[in-house]
């Protein structure tokens, strides 16, 4: 078999960090490769890399045997790569077949041909099994249409390798089975495809082999027929899984301490409806786009809801921004980390106590910081928490994601909140810090918080959470409960198509 | 609470329902949006014209007509490379200094080289002080307001260097008469302004680079993404931007027929006027030729208007900056509308 | 995204190892180093521009001279300390010279009626309150900062026409002029009130909630939303605090010309920004660095005294206050891409 696609033994480093320590991967016609690992493995690295969007330091990429250098991801596309990305990388203001043909528009004489264009993407649309009108201007999408617009997008252009960054992770049980169809057409039609996914049984159902990366190395190449999930994972993870253990039935206190009625969030068809107790954890799962992330927003007043009640402690409260949410007991983080969690110039301690109860501080520091109580209570979080750093001075961008979650979290208990909402707590947080997480989460749970943690990560949930609920376009489809809340039965639910029937309580 | 969904059938209605409601509220978002670009300038315009006609004595007449339209064209062709700036998300805080640089060189070429080669030479150095802004941009990654601020006072410096303080006569009657002659009893900057306008709205809507430039402002990512080369892109702009400048300082040069070191001082600040108050987004990704073009004439209209009605000067400083804070509210408002009927949808 | 998984070493460790005591909550030595010969550079710069300027006109090592140049730079300064903690939070003013005509016009025209202190006390005033109309656009009309106040300088210094019907208004008062200008020893007051002024700044940004808060929605905006710090508020308070120091700038401008007009001080907010960035304050926001902006300040003032002696045709100031800033903010643009602050971008 002559290799399409060759890495050679590329490396890239960040400041500090190398992503990527020397991978080699070779790719034939016709074949359909998973890439798996972990996040932080250096997956993302390594498509930017073959995608022109990143230069390697060291190594080479040949395609057809003939090395290639990218300077742009105009270089990778000429060279036949097509890229279907992880992030929604369309240009809301343009229609859909502009966006489909971006870059590489049909023109002459550079006056874009719109007649052809429309064409081309209909054709396109219709073989995906989507019935849209290429003028429609793209932000009236669903978010599951977007994903698809982007594949449309990877499929329009002439390409022998196809990369997939996670493109099922917006999509629904139909379409899914839909994209795997045309996987397997076009791998039949000779061309190569890269497929990443973090849906174990979907690499298991479509991909030839696997290629596991781990760290930033390649772990292990293999015939998928070789191996089974539990080794994959084991790869993926360098041992064998250690599983959090959970603890006994969680001693879930009497009084609720956040109770949300008839909330009407803005984009969301159904009014939501939850009761969380002191002590108790509860999950919310769904796609993107189900609604869930909006939930914890509007409970923490970042988007305004439209309607309903929601009590904490029993008090009703208005959640019109965040700083009253903080005010009223709750807090929440997101899951974009970087973007909206830490404060990069300032310090670990400062950090840390930013969201600060200070109404039980004596008055003078109320009104001033005291550095020496400061650097007291965030040395106390350090020995609670388990943060690693060297010294309170520390910025906070330069700690790992773990210890940057660690110190929001701290953040969190010293807001002294009695609900705490938690947007996918463990994304970019290595396994080892993860289960760190998992037993402070509890801890806080087990001091009397409610806490929601809002996860695409099934076995994150069926790891943590006593109750889960799970949604679909808007809607809550199911409620597990204790034993119920298993990995299965959440996948299932969230793409709308599972036969078990969970039990009701 | 509903029962896990068991069947295919139902997931689809519920896939279908959301896509209704999600190309319902983006129409819906859309109008508005529409509306409020519409009504932000058309209003206005309406209303002063109105008044202007109604209020303002000899705001009709023939001659009062003439320089109307020679100054909005004027100001209409900077704003069209303003428009371009500001859709890749930029801002060309140095058309004013780039103008008068232009102008100045334009008319000392003019009197030593003759009008035609004069003309070229003022768009050229508008152009060449485009490019440098554009490289400083893309190049040396200064964030476009501050490298625009910093030229806007180097490139004043040069042109009160070059001029020595002193104004210069321009001699040619031939580039003076530029100005003021008309065809079909409009005014020929008019007929230039109203041209390049044209040009500027095919290639805006219809050609390749005017997709990239919707895509380098709407989503920069996206650009990178499909291979767009987003600095060749910001580049152009900028580029555009000092020669559109510099067109303009032709053609004030023509009008005045005498200039000095300090013409075109605030000039900024109308060209950002015109292209918000147009419906071009500071936000990026939406250019809107033929608003600028409308607000334009709005712009002179009020100018003029003042004039006649002997306001003293310093009243237009406050009209214009009302103006200016005006439109940057309806962008502001707009967008927050926006935003409130799409919200939601990105998880 | 790639995340970051690993702990970079920190220099802290270093020290940890040297006294074989942990570290509790210090910095180490090194970075402490780091830090202070990262001023230093600029330190150097001024010190090597001095010589050079010395060399070549012996006169500019004149006490008066000296005395002089400070009391150039202090007007910069003055404006310069408001301008440091708008940029520290990630905002911008260019409506300096609006405000500066505005509440120096306000000045010269009640000075023959009442005391030196009201006339100062007045002026204060209406820089607060012209900041408060720039917070109040940037935070609650939701306009950029950069072009909301590149608004409001129009509606400012149109007022000041207005207000002045486009004269020159005089100060008579002699009192006004002596306190404005004088000087204890050789250094003169306006420096004086500068120095203090950069001190009070200094605490107001690193050592207070309010500084926290302003630091922090200048280093990433959404955290400190969503961390519920009072963002919006703090916003409105710091272009009310730079009002005041505009003002306050103003008054001694005000005292130096003896007089006061709406053309005073047009493109003034340039020779400020400059002063801040060159400094070391980055434009992106996150931190300030008062100690940068003084010598910053001094550092422009030398400049144009330099140029002054030397006989250069003063529209060089234009191009060289221009040229210098980009270099200062392309050289920042640099140093910050070798990731000084991961996680900023």
């Amino acid at each position: 078999m002559a290799a399409v696609l060759q890495v050679v033994d590329v490396v890239q480093e960040y400041p500090g960090v190398r992503a990527l320590k020397g991978v080699s991967i070779e790719l034939a016609a016709g074949q359909v490769l998973g890439l798996v690992g972990e996040n932080g493995a250096g997956k993302s690295t390594l498509i930017r890399i073959l995608g022109g969007i990143e230069q390697p330091v060291r190594g080479e990429v040949q395609v057809h045997g003939a090395p290639h250098t990218f300077r742009s991801s105009a270089d990778s596309q000429a060279a036949g790569i097509s890229v279907v990305s992880q992030e929604f990388r369309l240009v809301a203001q343009l229609s859909v077949a502009d966006n489909v043909f971006l870059g590489h528009e049909m023109t002459g004489g550079g006056v874009v041909n719109r007649a052809r264009t429309r064409k081309r993407t209909a054709e396109l649309l219709d073989q995906l099994g989507l019935d849209l009108d290429p003028d429609r201007p793209v932000s009236s999408l669903t978010v599951g249409d977007r994903q698809m617009v982007e594949i449309a997008r990877a499929l329009s252009r002439e390409f022998d390798v196809l990369i997939m960054d996670e493109p099922t992770a917006a999509l629904n049980g139909a379409e899914i089975t839909r994209l795997h169809g045309i996987v397997n057409r076009l791998a039949a039609q000779g061309k190569a495809i890269v497929y990443v996914s973090h849906h174990l049984d979907e690499i298991f159902e479509i991909c030839h082999d696997v290629a596991v990366l781990r760290d930033g190395e390649l772990v292990a190449h293999a015939p998928t027929a070789e191996l089974d999930e539990p080794r994959l994972v084991e790869h993926m993870l360098g041992r064998k899984p250690q599983a959090y253990e959970r603890g006994a039935a969680a001693t879930v206190g009497a009084e609720v301490r956040l109770q949300v009625t008839d909330l009407e969030v803005p984009g969301v068809s159904t009014p939501f409806d939850l009761t969380v107790r002191g002590g108790e954890i509860v999950g919310l799962a769904g796609l993107v786009g189900s609604g869930r992330t909006e939930l914890t927003r509007a409970l923490f007043g970042d988007l305004t809801a439209l309607g309903g009640e929601v009590r904490v402690d029993g008090k009703p409260v208005r959640l019109r921004n965040s700083r009253e949410a903080v005010r009223n007991g709750v807090f929440m983080l997101s899951e974009d980390r970087k973007g909206e969690g830490i404060l990069p110039h300032l310090d670990v301690t400062e950090n840390a106590m930013v969201s600060r109860d200070k109404s039980k501080l004596p008055l003078l520091q109320r009104l001033l910081p005291m550095a020496r109580d400061e650097r007291a209570q965030f040395s106390k979080l350090r020995e609670d928490m388990r943060i690693r750093v060297p010294h309170g001075r520390q910025l906070i961008g330069n700690l790992s994601g773990g210890n940057q979650q660690k110190v929001l979290l701290g953040r969190a208990l010293l807001s002294g909140c009695s609900v705490l909402l938690l947007n996918e707590p463990t994304r970019g947080v290595d396994v080892g810090a993860r289960v760190d997480i998992y037993q402070l989460v509890k801890q806080l749970a087990d001091a009397g918080v409610a806490v929601v943690v809002s996860s695409s990560d099934a076995p994150e949930l069926a790891a943590i959470a006593d109750r889960c609920a799970v949604y679909f376009a808007g809607r809550q489809v199911a409620e597990l409960h204790g034993a119920d809340v298993t990995e299965d039965n959440i996948v299932g639910a969230s793409v709308g198509q599972t036969a078990q029937e969970a039990t009701h309580v | 609470m509903s029962d896990t969904i068991a069947n295919p059938s139902a997931t689809e209605a519920l896939v279908a329902d959301e896509r209704a409601r999600s190309a319902e509220r983006a129409r819906r978002a859309d109008s508005r949006r529409r509306l409020m670009q519409n009504a932000g300038v058309l209003i206005p315009f309406l209303i002063v014209l109105i008044a202007g006609l109604a209020a303002v004595p000899n705001f009709a007449s023939s001659s009062n007509v003439t320089n109307m339209l020679v100054n909005a064209a004027i100001l209409a062709i900077v704003g069209y490379g303003m428009t371009l700036v500001i859709a890749v998300r930029g801002i060309d805080l140095s058309v004013g200094s780039a103008q008068a640089l232009a102008a100045c060189v334009a008319a000392a070429a003019v009197n030593s080289m003759g009008p035609v080669v004069g003309a070229l030479v003022g768009i050229a150095v508008g152009a060449a002080l485009g490019l440098a802004n554009g490289l400083l941009v893309t190049q040396l990654r200064v964030p476009g307001f501050v490298a625009t601020l910093s030229t806007m006072s180097v490139f004043r410096g040069l042109v009160l260097l070059f001029t020595g303080g002193a104004p210069i006569m321009i001699a040619s009657v031939g580039f003076k008469s530029v100005a003021t002659a008309k065809v079909l009893g409009i005014p020929v900057p008019f007929l230039v302004a109203a041209a390049l306008g044209v040009a500027a709205w095919f290639v805006l809507d219809r050609m390749r680079f005017g997709k990239h430039v919707v895509a380098v402002g709407g989503s920069p990512e996206a650009a990178v993404d499909t291979g767009i080369s987003v600095n060749r892109v910001l580049l152009l702009a900028y580029l555009v931007a000092g020669a559109t400048a510099g067109i303009g300082g032709v053609l004030l040069a023509s009008q005045l027929g005498v200039v000095n070191g300090s013409v075109a001082a605030g000039l900024e600040l109308q060209a950002i006027a015109i292209v918000v108050l147009g419906g071009t987004s500071m936000a990026g990704g939406r250019p809107r030729i033929v608003g600028t073009f409308i607000a334009a004439l709005l712009l002179t209209m009020i100018n003029s208007g003042l004039n006649l009605l002997n306001v003293p000067s310093f009243y237009q400083y406050v009209a214009l900056g009302a103006l200016l804070v005006f439109a940057l509210s309806i962008d502001g408002a707009q967008r927050a509308a926006v935003r409130r009927m799409l919200e939601g949808r990105h998880s | 995204m790639t995340t970051i998984d690993t702990v970079t070493p920190t220099p802290g460790r270093t020290r940890r190892g040297a006294n074989g005591a942990p570290d509790e909550n210090g910095p180490g030595l090194r970075q402490a180093l780091l830090q202070f010969a990262s001023k230093q550079y600029l330190v150097a710069v001024l010190i090597v521009l001095c010589v050079a300027v010395g060399l070549a006109k012996p006169s500019f090592w004149g006490t008066g001279n000296l005395s002089n140049v400070l009391f150039q730079a202090s007007f910069v300064g003055l404006a310069a300390c408001g301008m440091t903690l708008l940029i520290a939070g990630g905002l911008l003013d260019l409506s300096v010279g609006g405000v500066i005509a505005v509440s120096s016009i306000a000045v010269a025209t009640v000075l023959p009626h009442t005391t030196i202190g009201g006339a100062i006390v007045l002026a204060l005033v209406i820089g607060a309150v012209l900041g408060l109309i720039n917070g109040l656009l940037v935070t609650y009309v939701k306009i950029a900062p950069f072009i909301a106040t590149l608004g409001t300088q129009y509606l400012f210094l149109g007022l000041a026409f207005i207000w002045t019907s486009g004269k020159v208004v005089p100060i008579t008062s002699s009192h006004f002029r002596d306190a404005t200008t004088g000087k204890l020893g050789w250094l003169p007051v306006p420096f004086l009130v500068f120095v203090v002024l950069a001190v009070l700044t200094f605490l107001l940004l690193q050592r207070t909630y309010f500084g926290r808060t302003v630091r922090a929605f200048g280093s990433n905006e959404r955290a400190a939303v969503l961390a519920g710090m009072p963002v919006n508020r703090s916003k409105v308070i710091v272009f009310i605090v730079a009002g005041v120091c505009f003002a306050l700038a103003g008054v001694f401008m005000a005292g130096r010309l003896s007089s006061a007009e709406g053309n005073m001080a047009t493109g003034f907010e340039m020779n400020v920004i400059a002063a801040v960035v060159v400094g070391g304050t980055a434009l992106r926001g996150g931190r300030g660095t008062m100690f940068g902006t003084v010598v910053g300040s001094v550092l422009f003032a030398v400049l144009a005294n330099a140029l002054n002696l030397l006989g250069v045709a003063s529209y060089w100031q234009y191009v060289l206050t221009g040229a210098v800033l980009i270099a200062a903010i392309a050289v920042g643009a640099r140093r910050s891409s070798a990731a000084e602050v991961r996680g900023a971008g």
